[in-house]
Formats: structure tokens, C-alpha cells, sequence
């Protein structure tokens, strides 16, 4: 039997399953990830001698912020394996499946969908940074502000470059889509059927802490949702997830130190071309999918 | 009715499966108790911090003459909108729970009957309960505390230490009374206990169950601080635009090394009536699902007591 875990032989519902497994992973993931980079950062301080500090406040703080970034990228690998990825599948196994690789759709998928997988999430990503663009310069972010966060992703040479490709591209694509997708959004598809592609996606927004980014993020996640959704397997959410952030850290890759950061808005015209491209590719996704 | 003793898997599902069957009657109990009595909150913040922004329009020297009357206007408006607030959380904690332990006791209450129960005769016991309360957890926290004060004040270094042992003591016990006070809400509104039955009650439930109830109690608040917080994150940014604008104009001015008061002063004024908007909110988003896991632990801890008929043991088929 296919569904022999303790949950599947209750009564149990398995809404409950899927928000206990979504509520529970959190809170571990969560604190556990800031007890580590507690420890990462009190470590450094301690064996690493600290940069000379100078100039503005600012200033100061992304050079301690750069100080502390590889402890902090180190904290958060690890917590993603250990305290979502791990804790998921334990679950998963002991509530539904000892079959795990069937109950979370490890399985191959066609090349054709991943490519459109890929085309259509690199198609919507000007759109969804548009937003979160337009949210920033609304509220005025200062944009020293915005490189301070955009250091942790920064790397100014190929083996920092790489090392952020596993922190921030592999890991998150591997731990965040067995997680939402493999466990929390296939145990809510067997109750509540499509409708878990949008609420695992505002739950994939919502997961982040970040109210800035909540729109395109869960506009991702509906995204990556609907992929798995869709064609029943987690390699085109996974090479789309990895697309995205590979993007992101590609952007960010600095090899020449001074060479200017930019943080210009996405302009308009970028969102009107990509846009019907990439809802173009969701279509041929559906037909192809079929 | 029949309940059995709930595994922890169970006691989740339970309360999940209430809250999806009494969350609408739940969300209407608490925007109409609570919906008032939070408005007149975010007013009197909004007229409080807006008092408390005009500190920034005196000097230093005249602190007697200007700031301090609009302080104490704050703190007025502060108590006022506070003490409504708390008025109407125990309606609404008194409404919820009705409408719970009518559910699992496969007994469903409409809203219409679940706020008239809100501010009858429960109404007043509850809240000399929690008065009964906050006196003793008070006093006992307040005893430790005023030692320690007073051996700061004398300088005397014994007193002082004596009072910090003491409250490190004292925090164990406040704990093991706060667990075995727990179900005082439902023991009243339900079992129409009085106020002292009430707490005896709660007592008797927990007796022999007091960790297990400890670690359930514990696991079920930070899954709902935790719920809470994912969902109020981003409406903390909506609700409170205007005050981060400044915030962030605010951190730009001093990047340039020209700070302007007049944006702490403006941050101040709009951060009243916004933050008792998203109070508002959290305190709703949290109403209508706490009770519901104390009442199910008090269904529970009732059953493990033997307070339910079970059902019969199924007979054995012969052998032979």
C-alpha cells in the first residue's frame, strides 16, 4: 500500500496534516536558523579579526554586514537541510508515505516542460521585480539600504560565486520545493485540489518575512505551484526556482571590486515585452501538460 | 456526547477542525465586541501620540511648563482606550469559548446567541477572575521586584540579591499556577462555575496532567504566535506606510548628516491610530483562535478524567 503512514490511517484531516507540517517546520526552521547565525556571528567576531571600520554609519554597517556575510550564508545552508528539508521528509514518511520520492513527486518530467518551465518563470520575473521595485520607491528605501541587503547575495570572485550559487540557487531550489511543494501543497492538493497552487504560493510569499517582496514572491510560488501542479513532478518547480535565484546572484556578481552596484527600477518597457512571452509559455505549458 | 482522550496528533486536528467550523461565527463575535472597543483604542492612541509628537515643538528648558500636562494626557488617553480594549477582549474570549465548547459538544451556537452569553453574569466573574489574577502573579512578581528596588536603593547588596533569588524562585511558580489556572474560562462560561469554583475546577483538571497540559499549552501558543506573525508581517508595512516612509526618511536625513526632527515628529503623529489599527487586527486574528485550543484541552483533560460516556468495547468473537 502506497499511503501506509500514521496519518493516512486515522481520521485525521489532512489539512491538518499539511498546516501542522507547514506551522511546525517554520517555527524549527526559523529559530533554529537564528540560534545559528547567532553562533556563526559571535564565532567570527571572536576568530576573525574585524575589518577596519570607517566612514558613515552606513557605511560601517555594510562592511560588517560584508564581514559576517559567509558565516550568515553558512548559517542558512544549513539550516535549510537540517531544519526544513530533513524535519519534511521525516514527515512525510512517518504521516504518509514510506515511498517518499512518490509521495513528493521525485520523478522525471518531460525536457519540453522544463524548458517551458523555464521560459515562462525567466518571462514573469521582470514583472514580479517591477512590483517589488515599485513597492521600494513608494516608500522611499534608501538605497544604501537596498546594497546592504543585497550583500549576503554579492560575490566578487568565481569561487564566492560558486559557493552562493550552492547558499542561494541549489539549496533553496532542493529544500524550499520538497518542502512547499513536494509536502505542504501535495497533501493540501489531495483536500482542496487546484486552489493549493495559490495558497501554497501566498504561503511561499508569506514565508520570507518580507512585506516588500510578499507580492512577487507569492507570485512565484504560484508559479513554481502551478508547474508541479500541473505536471506532477518537482523538476520544473526546482529548475525554475533555480533559475530565479540564479539570476539574482548573477546580477550580483561583482568580479572587479568597484565596480558600481546598480539598483535602477525595472524599466517599464522590459515588463511589456516579457510579460506576453511569458504568458504565452504558461499556455503552451497547459496544452502541453494535458 | 462522546470524547475520548486525544493523542497530540489529535488534539491538532480537533482544534484545526473547530476553527474551520467556527471561525465566521467567531470573526463576527469579535469585530462586534471587540471592533468598538479597539476603534476607541486607536482613537485615544492617535489623540495620545498626537500629543506626545507636540513634546517635539518645546524646548528641553520648559519641560515642566509644556511637555509634561501633554504627557500625562497621553497616558490618560492610553488608560482609557486601554481599559476598554480589555473589556471587550473578555466579552469576545467569553463569547468564543461558548460558541467552542457548544461545538464539540455537538451542540452548535449561533453568533446572536453567543454575544448575548457575552456580557451577562460570566461576564463579571471573569473578570473579578482576572483581576484575582493579575493581583496574585502581581504580588508575587512585585514582592521580588520591590526587594531588589529597595536594596538598590540602600545600597545594600544582600536585600538586592535576596530579591533576585527570590524572583527566580518565584517565575517557576508563577508558571505552575498559570497552567493550572488555565481553563478557568471554560470551567465558568460553560459549567457555570463560580469565581472560585472556577479556578478549583481548572485545578482539578490539570492535577496529574500538568506537563503534558505545560507542553500542549506551550506547543499551541507558538504555533499561533508563530501563524500571527507570518500573516501580520506584511500588514504591519500596509497599515503603518506613512510611519516607515518616515522612518526611512528619517534614516536618510541622518546618512546625510542633516538630521530633521520635524520627520520624528510627523512619525510620532501618524504611528497612533495606525497602531491601533494593526492591534486591532492582531488581537482579532488572535481571539479567534486561542480559546479554541484551551477548550479543547479542557474537552480533553474532561475526558481523561472520565467525564464522558465511552463507547463500548467492541465483545470478542468466540474462539473455537
Amino acid at each position: 500500500m502506497f499511503l501506509n503512514g500514521s496519518w493516512e490511517r486515522s481520521t485525521r484531516s489532512l489539512n491538518t496534516a499539511a498546516l501542522l507540517g507547514l506551522l511546525g517546520i517554520g517555527i524549527l526552521y526559523f529559530n533554529a536558523q537564528s540560534v545559528l547565525a547567532a553562533i556563526a556571528v559571535f564565532v567570527t567576531q571572536f576568530t576573525v579579526e574585524s575589518p577596519d571600520l570607517s566612514g558613515g554609519y552606513l557605511q560601517r554597517l555594510l562592511e560588517n554586514i560584508r564581514h559576517l556575510a559567509n558565516p550568515l550564508r553558512s548559517a542558512v545552508v544549513v539550516s535549510q537541510y537540517l531544519f526544513m528539508l530533513l524535519p519534511a521528509l521525516v514527515l512525510v514518511r512517518h504521516w504518509h508515505s514510506t515511498d517518499i520520492p512518490r509521495y513528493i513527486r521525485l520523478a522525471r518530467a518531460p525536457v519540453a516542460e522544463i524548458l517551458l518551465a523555464l521560459l515562462a518563470t525567466l518571462m514573469i520575473i521582470p514583472s514580479a521585480n517591477f512590483i517589488a521595485d515599485e513597492l521600494v520607491r513608494q516608500l522611499g528605501v534608501p538605497r544604501m539600504l537596498m546594497e546592504i541587503n543585497a550583500e549576503l547575495f554579492t560575490s566578487r570572485n568565481p569561487a564566492e560565486f560558486l559557493w552562493l550559487v550552492f547558499v542561494v540557487c541549489i539549496s533553496p531550489a532542493l529544500c524550499e520545493e520538497i518542502f512547499f511543494r513536494g509536502f505542504i501543497q501535495r497533501t493540501f492538493e489531495r483536500t482542496v485540489g487546484w486552489k493549493s497552487v495559490v495558497l501554497v504560493g501566498v504561503i511561499f510569499g508569506l514565508f520570507h518575512f518580507n512585506p516588500l517582496g510578499l507580492i512577487p514572491l507569492s507570485i512565484l510560488g504560484m508559479l513554481f505551484g502551478y508547474f508541479f501542479y500541473r505536471s506532477r513532478s518537482l523538476l520544473p518547480p526546482m529548475v525554475a526556482h533555480f533559475a530565479n535565484n540564479f539570476l539574482a546572484v548573477y546580477f550580483l556578481y561583482k568580479p572587479e571590486e568597484g565596480s558600481a552596484m546598480t539598483f535602477e527600477s525595472m524599466p517599464l518597457w522590459l515588463v511589456g515585452v516579457t510579460l506576453p512571452v511569458g504568458i504565452i509559455a504558461l499556455l503552451l505549458y497547459e496544452r502541453t501538460t494535458r | 456526547m462522546t470524547i475520548s482522550p486525544m493523542s497530540l496528533g489529535d488534539l491538532f486536528d480537533r482544534w484545526f477542525k473547530l476553527i474551520g467550523k467556527t471561525w465566521l461565527r467567531n470573526l463576527i463575535l469579535s469585530v462586534i465586541i471587540l471592533g468598538p472597543a479597539a476603534l476607541v483604542l486607536a482613537i485615544c492612541l492617535d489623540f495620545g501620540f498626537s500629543q506626545l509628537s507636540g513634546i517635539a515643538d518645546y524646548g528641553a528648558s520648559d519641560f515642566e511648563e509644556g511637555n509634561l500636562p501633554l504627557l500625562f494626557e497621553f497616558l490618560a488617553w492610553l488608560f482609557f482606550g486601554l481599559i476598554l480594549f480589555s473589556l471587550g477582549t473578555v466579552g469576545a474570549t467569553i463569547a468564543i469559548t461558548s460558541v467552542s465548547c457548544a461545538e464539540m459538544s455537538d451542540k452548535p451556537l449561533s453568533w446572536q446567541d453567543a454575544l448575548q452569553s457575552a456580557f451577562s453574569l460570566p461576564f463579571l466573574k471573569l473578570l473579578v477572575q482576572y483581576l484575582l489574577q493579575g493581583l496574585g502573579f502581581g504580588l508575587l512578581v512585585g514582592i521580588p521586584y520591590a526587594l531588589i528596588i529597595a536594596g538598590i536603593a540602600s545600597e545594600s547588596v544582600g536585600l538586592g540579591l535576596f530579591g533576585g533569588f527570590l524572583l527566580m524562585a518565584l517565575i517557576p511558580g508563577v508558571i505552575y499556577l498559570a497552567i493550572n489556572f488555565a481553563f478557568i474560562v471554560p470551567a465558568t462560561v460553560w459549567e457555570n462555575e463560580s469565581i472560585i469554583g472556577g479556578f478549583r475546577r481548572s485545578w482539578d483538571l490539570v492535577r496529574g496532567n500538568w506537563w503534558r497540559t505545560f507542553g500542549i499549552l506551550i506547543l499551541m501558543s507558538l504555533v499561533v504566535s508563530f501563524a500571527i506573525s507570518i500573516i501580520m508581517t506584511p500588514l504591519y508595512i500596509i497599515v503603518l506606510w506613512d510611519f516607515f516612509q518616515g522612518y526611512f526618511e528619517m534614516f536618510r536625513s541622518l546618512g546625510n548628516g542633516e538630521p530633521d526632527s520635524s520627520i520624528a515628529r510627523d512619525m510620532i503623529a501618524s504611528f497612533g491610530f495606525a497602531f491601533g489599527v494593526i492591534n486591532a487586527i492582531a488581537s482579532i486574528a488572535q481571539i479567534i483562535v486561542t480559546p479554541l485550543y484551551v477548550v479543547v484541552m479542557y474537552f480533553d483533560l474532561r475526558a481523561r478524567k472520565g467525564e464522558f460516556p465511552q463507547p463500548a468495547a467492541a465483545t470478542p468473537a468466540p474462539i473455537g
